[in-house]
C-alpha cells in the first residue's frame, strides 16, 4: 500500500469515529504490522497527522486522537503562519473587507447589550491610546473580535481570534500612514450605526475603513517596488 | 536566534523554535535551514528529535524536505501543501450548521467578486456544472451531483480573484464533500438556483449572485434540518 492510501486509511479511521475523540490510537508498532510498513515510515505518516492537529502525543502515555475545538482544528492551517509579503497582505485584507462588510449585517441584528459593552470600552481604548501604537492596535484588534462575536456565529469570531498575528502586522504597515483620529471617528460611526441596528450605514462605514488601510499598503508597495504585484496574477 | 533547550517538552518547543525562524524571517522563503545534524546540536538534542519538527512543518507546507539537499522554507503561502487539506472529521448538528452558516456568510461576499472578476474559461466551468447538477439529480446519480456541485463551487471561489478565499475554500473541501448530504429528497428550486446563481455572475450582476448563493445555502441548511428531524 502507498503512503498516501495509508494515510487516507488513518484519516478514515477518525472520521468514521473508528477512532473517537481522545481515544489513544495504537502504537506504532503495531501500526506499522498492520500495514506492513517500517515503523520509520509510519512514524512518519504519523507526525504529518500530529502537525494536521488531528492526533495529539501525550508524553510518556501515547498518541490520542485530538478532541479539541472543533472550529480552532478547520480554521487552524487557514491562517498562514509565516512572514507575510506585502502582495499576500493585501489579499487577505482583501479578503477580509468582503466578509467583514457582509457580516456587519449580522453584527447590526444579532448584537446584544454585552457585545455593545465591550465594543465600547474598545472605542475608549482606541481613542485613549492614539499615542502609542502598540496599545492602540491591541485595541483594535479587541474591537475586531467583539465585532465578530456579535455575529454570533462562532466560526465567524473564531476566525478573527486567530488573525490576531495579521491584525498586528497590517498596524505596523499601514499605521504610519494613518491619521488615527479619522479612523477612531470612522469606527464610533460605525458603532452608532450598529447600535440603531442601520446595517446599510455601518456597511458604508466599515468598507470606509478596510479601504483607507489597504489604500495605505498599497501606497506602500508601490513606493519600495512597484513589480512585486506581478506575482499575484498568477492563481 | 537558537536557545538550549530545556527538558520537558521538548519537541515542542524545537517545533516552537523552527516555526518561530521562519515567521519572523530568520530562514527566508525558499531558502535552505541548517541541518538536522547542525540543528541537533545547536538545540542540544538528538537528530530524532530535530527530524520529528521537520516532518511536522513539511507535512502542513512549511518547510520542503528535497531528498539528499535539505529542508527549505516554503516558497509561497499558496503552494499546494501550505494549507494542507485537514482531515475530515465527523461534525454533531450544532457544528454542522454554525459552519454551513459560516459558509453563507463568506461565500455570499465573495460569490459577488465572481460576479465582477469572472472569465470565460470559468463560465464555460460554471455553466457545464450547473448543467450536470441538473442532469445527475433527475438520475438521482446523488454522488456525481455532489461532485458537480463542489466544481462549481471551487470555481466561483477561483472566479472570485481572492487566494485567500480560494485556498479557505479548497482546504474545507473534504468537509463539503464528506458532509453533503444531498439526502434523497429533490428540491426543484435547489438545483435552479444553481442555474440562476451561474446566470447572475454571466451578467455580472453582483446582487443577485449574492441572493442566490445565500438561498442555495439556506437549503442546505433547511435540508439539513430536516434530516437531524427525522433522525431524532
Amino acid at each position: 500500500m502507498k503512503n498516501e492510501h495509508i494515510l487516507l486509511e488513518l484519516k478514515n479511521s477518525i472520521s468514521s469515529g473508528k477512532w473517537k475523540p481522545g481515544d489513544k490510537i495504537p502504537s506504532e508498532t503495531e501500526l506499522a504490522v498492520t500495514f506492513a510498513v517500517s515503523r520509520n515510515t509510519m512514524r512518519g505518516l504519523i507526525q504529518r497527522l500530529i502537525a494536521m492537529g488531528a492526533l495529539i502525543v501525550v508524553r510518556g502515555e501515547g498518541t490520542f486522537v485530538n478532541d479539541k475545538n472543533v472550529y480552532d482544528y478547520i480554521l487552524n492551517s487557514f491562517i498562514p503562519i509565516i512572514a507575510l509579503e506585502d502582495n499576500e497582505m493585501i489579499d487577505m485584507m482583501e479578503f477580509r473587507k468582503y466578509v467583514v462588510i457582509e457580516y456587519t449585517q449580522l453584527v447590526a441584528l444579532n448584537h446584544d447589550e454585552n457585545d455593545l459593552a465591550n465594543m465600547f470600552e474598545c472605542l475608549m481604548l482606541m481613542r485613549k491610546h492614539m499615542n502609542d501604537l502598540q496599545e492602540y492596535v491591541t485595541a483594535y484588534y479587541n474591537l475586531h473580535v467583539c465585532i465578530a462575536a456579535a455575529t454570533k456565529n462562532i466560526l465567524i469570531r473564531e476566525m478573527i481570534v486567530k488573525m490576531k498575528d495579521f491584525f498586528y502586522a497590517e498596524a505596523s504597515r499601514s499605521f504610519d500612514f494613518l491619521n488615527l483620529n479619522d479612523e477612531v471617528e470612522g469606527y464610533e460611526k460605525y458603532f452608532a450605526a450598529i447600535i440603531r441596528r442601520d446595517y446599510i450605514i455601518a456597511q458604508q462605514c466599515i468598507r470606509v475603513l478596510v479601504e483607507k488601510n489597504i489604500a495605505n499598503i498599497k501606497e506602500k508597495v508601490n513606493q519600495i517596488d512597484g513589480s512585486n504585484f506581478n506575482r499575484m496574477q498568477k492563481l | 536566534m537558537i536557545r538550549k533547550i530545556s527538558k520537558s517538552n521538548i519537541s515542542e518547543q524545537v517545533l516552537q523554535q523552527i516555526k518561530d525562524n521562519i515567521i519572523n524571517n530568520v530562514w527566508k522563503r525558499g531558502e535552505k535551514i541548517p541541518s538536522e545534524t547542525e540543528l541537533a546540536e545547536s538545540f542540544g538534542v538528538s537528530r530524532n528529535t530535530v527530524r520529528a519538527g521537520i516532518q511536522c512543518l513539511s507535512a502542513i507546507g512549511m518547510l520542503k524536505v528535497v531528498h539528499g539537499k535539505g529542508s527549505m522554507v516554503a516558497d509561497s503561502i499558496y503552494d499546494e501543501n501550505f494549507f494542507n487539506s485537514i482531515p475530515s472529521i465527523e461534525l454533531n448538528e450544532t457544528e454542522w450548521i454554525e459552519l454551513l452558516n459560516f459558509r453563507a456568510i463568506v461565500e455570499g461576499a465573495l460569490v459577488k467578486q465572481a460576479a465582477i472578476n469572472r472569465n470565460e474559461s470559468e463560465l464555460e466551468e460554471l455553466k457545464r456544472c450547473a448543467e450536470e447538477i441538473i442532469e445527475t439529480c433527475k438520475n438521482k446519480n446523488f454522488d456525481v451531483c455532489a461532485l458537480a456541485d463542489l466544481r462549481f463551487h471551487t470555481c466561483v471561489a477561483k472566479a472570485s480573484r481572492n487566494k485567500t478565499y480560494y485556498y479557505l475554500f479548497t482546504k474545507m473541501r473534504d468537509i463539503w464533500l464528506s458532509q453533503q448530504t444531498m439526502s434523497k429528497i429533490i428540491f426543484d428550486d435547489y438545483f435552479d438556483l444553481h442555474r440562476q446563481i451561474y446566470e447572475a455572475i454571466l451578467n455580472r450582476d453582483p446582487e443577485s449572485a449574492h441572493k442566490y448563493t445565500v438561498a442555495h445555502l439556506k437549503y442546505r441548511l433547511d435540508e439539513e434540518k430536516q434530516r437531524l428531524n427525522i433522525k431524532t
